[in-house]
């Protein structure tokens, strides 16, 4: 009971990482002038939002957080890290604004990457797995937007 | 004693105006407000106004009281439908009698009057019209008509989607979705009413947001996220129920929305687990 109360509140917490994401991106799009780098950052906006969508559904679904009987070692789950708060955007070069988009995301790929090896649960390690995945995808994109200088 | 509305009275204030057949529909008895060639004769329960000195007038409504006739028995009235508002061109005892009997609904010839000007006004009457006419639904109600555009565009994804998900499972056995310029069969079309619009509509119509828009109908709510999610993924996610579609939209839209895990006493104990800055 403890443990997928437990879960919910992890999950709580990655649905608010997206929000931030969101919101990021959405702001990005004041300083980012370039026609291609302004729809990298709808894309960005549209995909956080998708995986805000997965994990709610997620965490509607009781039956993904019955509990298996393993121990989840909560504590160890990205203690050096959360994402900090969302910045004021509006005075920034688009380089910088791709360099704090890079450090968000690489930071969301840990943070995924470690809930899928430390949930025991199927349906929820899955999702985070796909989560990871998703987010190195778009540390993939943001690098490739700083190569090309936003 | 109120009288009933004047049909030339009120289409003169439009000035140039166009007609539209709206077929056949059942409507609220409350709207019909009006009358074509009854002016001044009627009350505002479509009765006679003082004496009448037409006997045969009087006798054939007293003839359809006595009969105590159902009046969804009776032939469809006709009425134009003009700003919200129906005016009654033939009819008017039996409005008469379906407002004497309480009646809330009644089969009536609808043609929709359009001033000219309000090119906007004829162009959701064309879309709600190009919606009745390929999905066979005429209950579905919307304030903003340019809506039944979108919600044509709903019915084809979602006949998509059914139709990806059955050949998915049946790994390519022909079965494939329809195009998109191409009218939704019926069953499509009441899967999606009874599976998806209505059920939306009910937990839009229980929604804060319902109370946010006041004018707007729950079917101009599901509109609204519908070109949310069509204008930023290109349609539904896949996974997502209609409660979650609808959290995104508020979070998105800055609505606001209850989430009692992010309260304080959740919030430090995550913090406590090193899961969350304090």
């Amino acid at each position: 009971m403890l443990r997928r109360f437990l879960l919910r509140l992890i999950l709580e917490e990655a649905i608010r990482r997206e929000e931030e994401a969101y919101r990021f991106y959405e702001a990005a799009l004041e300083p980012v002038r370039a026609p291609e780098a302004r729809a990298l950052l709808r894309q960005l906006c549209a995909e956080e939002l998708r995986h805000r969508l997965k994990l709610q559904e997620l965490q509607l679904q009781p039956e993904s957080l019955e509990v298996e009987a393993h121990d989840v070692q909560e504590s160890e789950l990205l203690a050096d890290s959360g994402p900090a708060p969302a910045p004021e955007l509006a005075g920034l070069r688009p380089e910088d604004v791709w360099r704090l988009a890079l450090d968000k995301e690489r930071l969301a790929v840990r943070h995924y990457g470690l809930l899928a090896r430390r949930t025991p649960l199927p349906e929820p390690r899955r999702v985070f797995a796909w989560l990871a995945a998703e987010e190195q995808r778009h540390v993939d994109w943001v690098l490739g937007a700083l190569e090309g200088r936003g | 004693m109120s009288q009933v509305g004047c049909f030339a009275e009120e289409v003169a204030r439009l000035g140039p105006y166009r007609t539209l057949d709206a077929g056949p529909r059942v409507i609220e008895v409350a709207r019909i407000t009006g009358t074509v060639d009854k002016c001044g004769e009627l009350d505002g329960r479509f009765r006679l106004l003082g004496r009448q000195r037409d006997r045969h007038e009087r006798f054939r409504r007293r003839r359809l009281e006595q009969a105590d006739l159902a009046v969804t028995d009776l032939p469809p009235i006709s009425v134009y439908l003009l700003s919200g508002r129906y005016f009654v061109i033939d009819g008017n005892r039996r409005v008469a009698e379906a407002k004497r009997q309480k009646l809330e609904y009644m089969d009536a010839q609808v043609t929709e009057v359009f001033p000219l000007s309000d090119t906007a006004a004829l162009e959701g009457a064309a879309s709600r019209r190009r919606f009745e006419q390929e999905t066979g639904l005429r209950n579905v109600r919307l304030a903003y008509e340019s809506g039944y555009a979108t919600l044509l565009e709903d019915i084809a994804a979602f006949g998509r989607a059914g139709a990806a998900e059955a050949g998915a499972a049946e790994a390519g056995a022909g079965g494939g979705a329809p195009a998109a310029d191409e009218p939704p069969s019926r069953e499509q079309v009441r899967r999606w009413h009874s599976g998806f619009f209505r059920p939306a509509c009910a937990l839009l119509s229980g929604s804060s947001l319902s109370r946010r828009f006041p004018g707007a109908e729950p079917g101009d709510l599901f509109v609204t996220v519908a070109r949310f999610y069509r204008d930023l993924l290109g349609g539904y996610p896949a996974v997502a129920s209609y409660e979650t579609l609808l959290s995104g939209f508020r979070f998105a839209r800055r609505l606001p929305e209850r989430r009692p895990l992010r309260a304080a006493p959740f919030r430090l104990l995550l913090a406590v687990l090193g899961l969350r800055r304090p």
